[in-house]
């Protein structure tokens, strides 16, 4: 079709005019650049006097306790709130979550409980309105308990399972928000009214009723984020003119997402290169200077900012420094060779300097070894100075997902659009290895959760033995973990389907269903222990195994041994292939992650003593990290471990956090980035997924915790997204100082 | 053949240029008062490899490195010279850059063969005096400035590392010293001076070796500052 419209003018038409395709938008319309930083702006006055009002509000929100306010008289949706502002002359960039600035909203779909208690959490209470409207009202976490099983109920208890999104908004859906700004909220409406009439047209299935009933929530929800859009004064029917609208439009639709779900893990997607376009026709137009250009993204990341969700202590625990997973995918090549990196894959990781360190967005560059040198090069630094960014191997990612994906939450690719995933956290690894020795009993209470047999008896512990009854326990676990993740999803859909979301995919989404797997390491390194040493079981008066003498030496993980890693490798495809006997809900296709969140903490303390040494409640190490300090061979060693493990299996993401000092990394800035630079191109050559990566001494993070009032700003990446470490519990703190923190020789 | 070896150390970046591997051999003929390594004075007490086997444990760091490269230090890699070069061999097949750390008092055939593979040599001259040089090592200053005439006329490229002990060697006259001897040749590159450090303290006392600068500070890294600029002079 012909680029007939205005609003299109200067953009190399496509088959994107006449169909959704933002992916074919991108790729005829974006102009790469293999050229370095010099041409970065700084701040703006008006984005200084801005950030100045944005940091009294942080400010106040920190003396606060961490939360400055909450609206416990609306429900939060699109049009709960009227407009506000933080400060309306300077924004470029309009819309608040709430009616005042970081003030959280009360979101109680996804249970009534879990809203009330994180009220009262920080002094306030529900409103009896919202009390008495929800008293008649079915909520996510009212379905999910009416159909869990005496067995998933002692599962979730025990800690077998943790993290369940079954009283909070499942997340890591990441709408298309590109599409509002392309092409306007009416073709939006009318190609998904022309979805339904065609959906109308076959035989109505139950699958095809749910999908009628969805669109029609869609189509009001893009309905209603119009109207929200309108209450700003904007109007969003029609396609943004120019780049201050195009990130105007699209973030009223990332905030009426956030506004409508307090999922764990609100990605933004991938909106770098899709502004880029904007902005070069801006500046090709000479409405716009570099300077005005940067002024847009600073403003808009000041937005991500203050994104808000309102958690309860529990939440915290697992999910620890208040993130939103505000994710946004940075950089990557395209399928035709040609880098996808653009001047606003700088802009975006230069507001790092001009808004100073945060942990929002979750900036996450997509690697490969095919980036221009330039932009490996500012990454590198960006990464030394500021701990902020976190690293995707977009050589593994792209053959499968093309390139147009985006990372929702810390480590999951989805194509933009086109794919959604069942977010299901994580199973206790290690808990499996004690519930096979003690014959299905749990260590810490003693309950027969799992299916009966003998405790294993006494001696030296066999390993083939172990192996076959660990073998049969994953087995078990993977059945009730499906059915678990299929009783969460059916509800989510039912009682808080995300509505704007979803209106922002294609109707016939593919779905993943994410599975995941804590403790790896301590795992991996105990089956080491009772294979290459000697392990006797310690009994405590329940007959119960809680202890294990362990003498002699065994390989660890994160040494690049391939005896102990071999049996990490092994466990995972394991566990995804027992996974996949078991049929998901919507014919989701399984997936796996090594990933905790700041959540090792909690499986730790739910975990008795391991065979590999580690005492009864001592925290797990994060992700697919090492064990803390047992990695002997250097840093290089360690990566290398984690590379091996298969990400054919761990489609969901491999989560690696490293920290290294600086000394370590070269003696001059120059050298540290040109040795990070040779560091991640060998690390992701090899296959591997993801890195988080922290150049700083451990000693700063000691003077934190001691005085926080020392470096207020201080960021960190922890696992798969950053925190300000001031944010952490002592606890988590505590934890990600007893690190590895790989030092000079 | 087989090697005695410490420890791999799969980052370094310190000795020598860009992401290195570091293999630390076992064997020692001097005793410096400041040794930091005094688990890899008796060749015995290291780990036996054979030579394919060390190269294929590098070479599993090949993704890194190879923009890097590898450095043998110890001990003094030079004690086991036909057996480094073994497994320099493997390694520069590879196109890897190699480094020697070294204190050249090692030096014979098996050296000097040793050395046509070698990219950069890591040299320390530690003491400027023959008499500071026998009392503080245990050997002669003489040998050492023979290994860097030796290089001079190979043309190697080296760098100085120096390490500096308050008290014993941090005077401006003795940085002024080492700055004479290092005058003539055109083959440094590099002259870096290293703080003396006790993070070794911990493996004299496992050992059950008395540590002889126990009671010395630590250099600060504002002296070493100090004293470098003297270097550039």
């Amino acid at each position: 079709m012909e680029n007939t419209r205005t609003e299109w003018q200067g953009f190399i038409s496509g088959k994107w005019c006449d169909t959704i395709d933002v992916r074919e938008f991108i790729q005829k319309n974006y102009t790469p650049y293999i050229g370095d930083e010099s041409f970065l702006a700084p701040a703006t006055e008006r984005t200084a006097r801005l950030f100045g009002k944005l940091e009294a509000k942080l400010k106040e929100e920190k003396d606060k306790g961490g939360v400055i306010g909450v609206d416990t008289n609306n429900v939060s949706s699109l049009l709960s709130y009227p407009a506000a502002y933080l400060d309306k002359d300077d924004e470029l960039i309009v819309g608040l979550q709430t009616g005042a600035p970081l003030v959280r909203g009360v979101n109680p779909f996804g249970g009534i409980r879990m809203a009330r208690s994180a009220c009262k959490a920080y002094g306030y209470e529900l409103s009896d309105e919202i009390e008495r409207e929800f008293f008649y009202k079915t909520t996510h976490n009212d379905g999910v308990f009416r159909a869990y099983t005496d067995t998933m109920r002692a599962m979730r208890h025990t800690g077998i399972l943790t993290g369940l999104p079954d009283a909070y908004g499942r997340g890591r859906i990441i709408g298309d928000y590109r599409r509002i700004a392309l092409y306007g909220i009416d073709k939006l409406i009318e190609e998904k009214k022309r979805d339904k009439e065609e959906l109308g047209k076959k035989r109505m299935t139950e699958e095809n009723i749910r999908l009628c009933e969805e669109l029609y929530k869609q189509i009001d929800f893009l309905g209603k984020l119009r109207d929200m859009a309108a209450l700003y004064g904007v109007d969003i029917s029609k396609p943004a003119t120019n780049a201050r609208e195009a990130i105007q439009w699209l973030y009223f639709g990332y905030l009426a997402a956030n506004k409508e779900q307090n999922g764990a893990a609100m990605s933004l997607g991938r909106v770098g290169t899709f502004i880029d376009i904007y902005l070069e026709r801006d500046l090709r137009l000479g409405v716009l200077d570099e300077a005005g250009a940067q002024e847009l993204i600073d403003q808009f990341v000041m937005k991500l900012r203050m994104i808000r969700h309102l958690r309860t202590p529990e939440y915290n625990e697992l999910f620890g420094g208040d993130p939103v997973w505000i994710t946004e995918a940075v950089g990557g090549m395209g399928e035709d060779g040609r880098t996808l990196v653009t001047k606003s894959a700088f802009r975006f990781l230069h507001t790092l300097y001009n808004l100073g360190t945060a942990p929002e967005p979750n900036l996450t560059v997509l690697w490969s070894e095919a980036l221009p040198e330039a932009f490996k090069r500012y990454c590198a630094r960006v990464s030394i100075e500021t701990d902020s960014i976190q690293y995707e191997n977009d050589d593994l990612m792209r053959p499968i997902y093309g390139d147009d994906y985006a990372i929702a939450c810390c480590v999951s690719a989805m194509k933009v659009g086109k794919q959604m995933q069942f977010f299901g956290a994580r199973c206790n690894l290690p808990k499996i290895l004690l519930m096979a020795l003690n014959g299905g009993k749990e260590e810490k209470t003693g309950m027969q959760i799992g299916p009966e047999m003998p405790v294993i008896k006494g001696g030296v512990l066999d390993f083939d033995e172990v192996k076959r009854r660990l073998d049969y326990y994953l087995g078990w676990l993977a059945g009730e973990y499906v059915d678990t993740m299929n009783v969460i999803h059916f509800m989510h859909d039912k009682y808080a389907y995300e509505k704007t979301q979803l209106a922002l995919h294609d109707t016939e989404v593919e779905r993943v269903m994410a599975f995941g797997a804590a403790g790896l390491s301590v795992i991996a390194d105990s089956l080491s222990a009772i294979k290459y040493a000697s392990v006797t079981p310690e009994y405590d008066e329940r007959g119960l195994v809680t202890g294990f003498k362990t003498e002699g030496e065994f390989p660890t993980y994160g040494n690049d041994d391939d005896r102990v890693d071999s049996i990490a490798k092994e466990l995972l495809e394991r566990l995804i292939t027992e996974l996949r006997k078991n049929p998901t809900y919507r014919g989701a296709k399984h997936t796996l992650s090594v990933l905790t969140i700041t959540s090792n903490v909690v499986y730790g303390k739910k975990t008795g003593a391991t065979p590999d040494g580690r005492a009864a409640g001592e925290p797990f190490a994060p992700g697919a990290n090492p064990m803390h300090n047992r990695e002997k061979c250097g840093a290089l060693a360690s990566l290398n471990s984690v590379a091996k493990m298969p990400y054919d299996c761990c489609r969901d993401g491999i989560s690696n956090t490293f920290s290294i000092v600086p000394a370590a990394l070269g003696k001059t800035d120059e050298e540290r980035i040109g040795n990070l630079v040779n560091i991640l191109d060998g690390y992701f050559v090899q296959n591997s997924h993801h890195i988080n990566v922290n150049v700083l001494d451990r000693q700063k993070l000691v003077d934190a915790m001691n005085d926080p009032e020392l470096y207020p700003n201080l960021t960190i990446r922890v696992s798969g997204y950053a925190v300000n470490f001031h944010k952490l519990s002592r606890e988590q703190q505590a934890e990600v100082i007893k690190r590895t923190f790989h030092e000079a020789v | 053949m087989t090697g005695y070896v410490h420890s791999i150390q799969s980052l370094g970046t310190l000795d020598g240029p860009g992401v290195r591997a570091v293999i630390f051999t076992t064997g020692c003929p001097l005793r410096c008062i400041y040794c930091h390594n005094p688990d890899t004075w008796k060749k015995e007490a290291g780990e036996v490899f054979s030579s394919s086997e060390l190269a294929e444990k590098v070479l599993k760091l090949y993704p890194y490195i190879k923009n890097g490269g590898v450095t043998f230090s110890g001990g003094e890699p030079c004690v086991q010279a036909k057996f480094v070069t073994e497994v320099a061999k493997i390694l520069k097949a590879r196109g890897l850059h190699i480094a020697l750390d070294t204190s050249g008092a090692v030096d014979n055939e098996d050296t000097d063969k040793l050395l046509e593979l070698v990219d950069l040599v890591l040299l320390d001259v530690k003491f400027t005096s023959s008499e500071a040089y026998k009392l503080n090592t245990g050997a002669d200053l003489a040998g050492v400035l023979r290994f860097l005439e030796k290089l001079e006329a190979l043309g190697k490229d080296v760098w100085i590392r120096h390490v500096v002990v308050p008290g014993i060697n941090d005077t401006e006259e003795d940085i002024r010293a080492l700055s004479k001897i290092l005058e003539p040749y055109k083959c440094i590159k590099k002259t870096e001076l290293l703080p003396f450090r006790k993070l070794c303290l911990e493996k004299y006392e496992k050992l059950g070796i008395p540590f002889p600068l126990r009671d010395t500070p630590e250099a600060e890294q504002k002296r070493i500052s100090e004293l470098e600029e003297l270097l550039k002079r």
